[in-house]
């Protein structure tokens, strides 16, 4: 009853907008309506789509509504070849001049077929149409084909999927964001081009991809999808401030994964950095991020497996600079003073102190410099000592 | 002498061939469809022969045409390709991701004929097309199904000034269609579109400014009522501005261009009824210079 309804306003339309033509118009549409076969309406549609004329739609619309209503997976195997071969150039060319007007019809055409071929072009021509009202079955339905391969028919789902990446990144709807996300890491072979299309999209089909990435970080069990979900959203078009929250939420949950698995734990450990580094490279001063940098150092295992990230920690620090991080800075390079005093530093911890007066000049915090004075007068090696001069005379 | 007309020759296939796949604006311009070889006259019998002279004539030819989104967001591309004499080789169509979804391929099979095989994106041929050009004239157009039969064929007629007076297309099955051409100081003031037993189906009146450009073409149905009509505009020579308009004058939707210095559109939008840019297309031109030596 709905498809009916829909060709009825389809053949309506078409009527209505029969005025204004061009003469290959008139022309080309009187032989198309004579034509009696499809091969030869194929060939006509062919010639029709050199001319890349917007004046074409209602013709192709007329002629969309026609073949549907003759169902196009109907007939032996030479007549469903012709009638889906016109189908696919038909609703390709309605796509292509962008005829929002033909949206249901070439709708009905994505749902009643089979074939993915022509199912996935459909789904693309609904997104060069800007067909957003369509975005969310769209994305149900690459979700679904994210889920897992379905090997007897693997390279179909794959055609697909490739569609409706295509669609959802024209129409630019937050609605197709997260199915356009999983499927840029998900099991498609990289012959199929979907995780490709699928990563380049995700860069521009929406600004602000946070709110998704968000849901995605707190609710997909994937430590590796967590992780390319910081990535995205490093890459999109999101303010700092908001990439500080995806940032953090990621950094929070590298935190709070505790696992005995050596390989998984490695992945929260990557985790982490990245959400540091990110944090870092975001100029990020959250206060409430100290306490997550205090116990990362906290945690720090005295050996190489955490240098980096304990690194990258008091990097994070110095650039939040608040008076809690200062406050922690002082208490550290308090201790290893008094460390040094009896000469217990190793050469690990050399680094970390070097660090530590770094971050005390990345901090600009004043409350830090007490501290460095003091520290002159500590016995540490030539290097550290001119590191420590240098650090006082940039603090106010 | 032959030399010469052996460069007209070819000039004069490639012109045609891109006004095929070129903008309906340069289509629409009235000079541009059958002109670009104009550049090129006889020299004038004189008594003496004169020194042999150089000229040398540019022609402009789409290499991409990129539609958007105003937004920026690609909705497809097409790529033309041509060899170093301008001859059209492929034309690729990508959709706004880079995905190939079709392409043509030019094959010149000398004495005027040029083969044109449609491929969808995985190299499936989907039609074929075989043009039949006299020099600078289009005589007949075949498609063809990809077994090779015949499914239309479309033919040409020309008065001896270079005009096109008569257009007909037959299907296989018998069916025809056909438009006249009539001229008027090298103007195409109207065109009648008529059936097979030459019954009028559409006329389109075609009116010209003082300065010869297309200014209006108006179109009547059957019974001669107006049904719609195309209004140009321009900057200076150059066409800026297509508005197809409802009997009543109201805008349904308009095209608007943006030129290079060369007369080129650069950029088209597509406007809807309300104004609203629902599409822009970017095109990138590509000049070929051929030297003629008069003999």
């Amino acid at each position: 009853m709905k498809k009916a309804l829909i060709i009825c306003f389809a053949l309506m339309f078409s009527g209505i907008q029969a005025f204004a033509l061009n003469e290959k118009v008139v022309v080309w549409e009187q032989i198309y309506q004579q034509s009696d076969r499809d091969e030869q309406r194929v060939a006509i549609i062919l010639k029709i789509m050199e001319f890349k004329d917007r004046e074409f739609a209602p013709v192709l619309l007329n002629a969309l509504t026609q073949l549907v209503s003759r169902r196009v997976e109907d007939g032996t195997a030479t007549e469903r070849y012709n009638k889906n071969k016109l189908a696919m150039l038909l609703v390709r060319e309605l796509g292509n001049l962008n005829s929002a007007e033909s949206a249901d019809l070439v709708f009905s055409l994505y749902e009643e077929v089979k074939e993915p071929v022509l199912k996935g072009e459909a789904a693309m021509a609904l997104g060069k149409m800007r067909a957003d009202g369509f975005a969310e079955i769209l994305s149900f339905d690459l979700s679904s084909l994210n889920l897992r391969a379905d090997p007897a028919i693997s390279r179909n789902q794959e055609i697909l999927a490739l569609g409706l990446v295509q669609s959802l990144n024209s129409m630019r709807s937050i609605l197709g964001y997260e199915a356009v996300f999983l499927a840029s890491s998900g099991w498609y072979s990289n012959i199929s081009k979907v995780k490709e299309t699928a990563k380049a999209a995700l860069v521009t089909m929406v600004d602000d991809p946070t709110d998704s990435l968000l849901k995605i970080l707190s609710t997909n069990p994937s430590m590796d999808i967590k992780a390319d979900a910081l990535e995205a959203s490093l890459s999109s078009k999101a303010s700092a401030e908001r990439k500080c929250l995806v940032a953090t939420e990621a950094l929070q949950i590298g935190m709070d994964r505790a696992t005995l698995d050596k390989t998984e734990a490695a992945v929260a450990g990557k985790l982490r950095i990245n959400a540091i580094v990110a944090l870092t490279g975001l100029r990020d001063k959250t206060p409430g991020n100290v306490e997550v940098f205090k116990n990362i150092i906290k945690k720090d295992s005295k050996n190489d497996s955490t240098i980096d990230e304990t690194l990258k920690a008091y990097v994070a620090l110095g650039v939040n600079g608040s008076d809690d991080a200062a406050a922690f800075l002082v208490t550290r390079l308090d201790e290893y003073n008094v460390f040094e005093k009896s000469k217990a530093n190793t050469l690990r911890d050399k680094s970390i102190i070097r660090q530590i007066i770094a971050s005390m000049v990345l901090s600009k915090n004043p409350k830090v410099k007490n501290e460095l004075i003091k520290s002159q007068f500590v016995d540490y090696d030539s290097l550290v000592i001119r590191e420590i001069e240098a650090a006082i005379k940039t603090l106010p | 002498m032959r030399k010469y007309f052996f460069w007209m020759c070819i000039i004069s296939i490639a012109a045609l061939v891109l006004s095929c796949a070129s903008t309906k604006a340069q289509e629409k311009t009235p000079a541009a469809a059958v002109e670009p070889a104009a550049a090129v006259k006889e020299a004038p019998i004189e008594a003496v022969k004169p020194l042999p002279k150089i000229i040398q004539v540019k022609v402009w030819k789409l290499q991409s045409a990129e539609t958007a989104f105003p937004d920026g967001v690609a909705i497809g591309r097409t790529v033309y390709s041509y060899d170093e004499s301008g001859q059209l080789l492929k034309e690729e169509e990508l959709s706004g991701t880079n995905v190939l979804l079709t392409q043509k391929l030019y094959v010149y099979k000398g004495e005027g004929t040029v083969e044109i095989s449609t491929l969808n994106g995985v190299g499936e041929v989907l039609g074929k097309a075989v043009r039949q050009l006299k020099g600078k004239f289009l005589l007949k157009e075949s498609l063809y199904n990809p077994k090779g039969e015949l499914q239309s064929t479309e033919e040409y007629s020309w008065d001896g000034k270079g005009q096109k007076t008569r257009w007909s297309v037959k299907t296989s099955s018998g069916s025809q269609v056909s438009s006249m051409y009539t001229w008027s100081n090298g103007n195409m003031i109207r065109i009648v579109v008529l059936d097979a037993v030459n019954n009028t189906i559409k006329r389109f009146e075609r009116v010209f400014g003082d300065d010869n450009l297309l200014a209006e073409e108006n179109q009547y149905d059957t019974a001669g009522i107006l049904t719609g009509k195309i209004v140009y505009t321009y900057e200076g020579k150059y066409l800026a501005r297509e508005e197809n308009q409802n009997p009543a004058g109201a805008v349904l939707s308009a095209l608007q261009y943006k030129n290079d210095a060369e007369g080129n559109p650069v950029e088209i939008k597509y406007l809807d009824r309300q104004g609203h840019v629902k599409d822009v297309k970017t095109q990138v031109w590509q000049v070929f210079t051929y030297t003629i030596q008069e003999q």
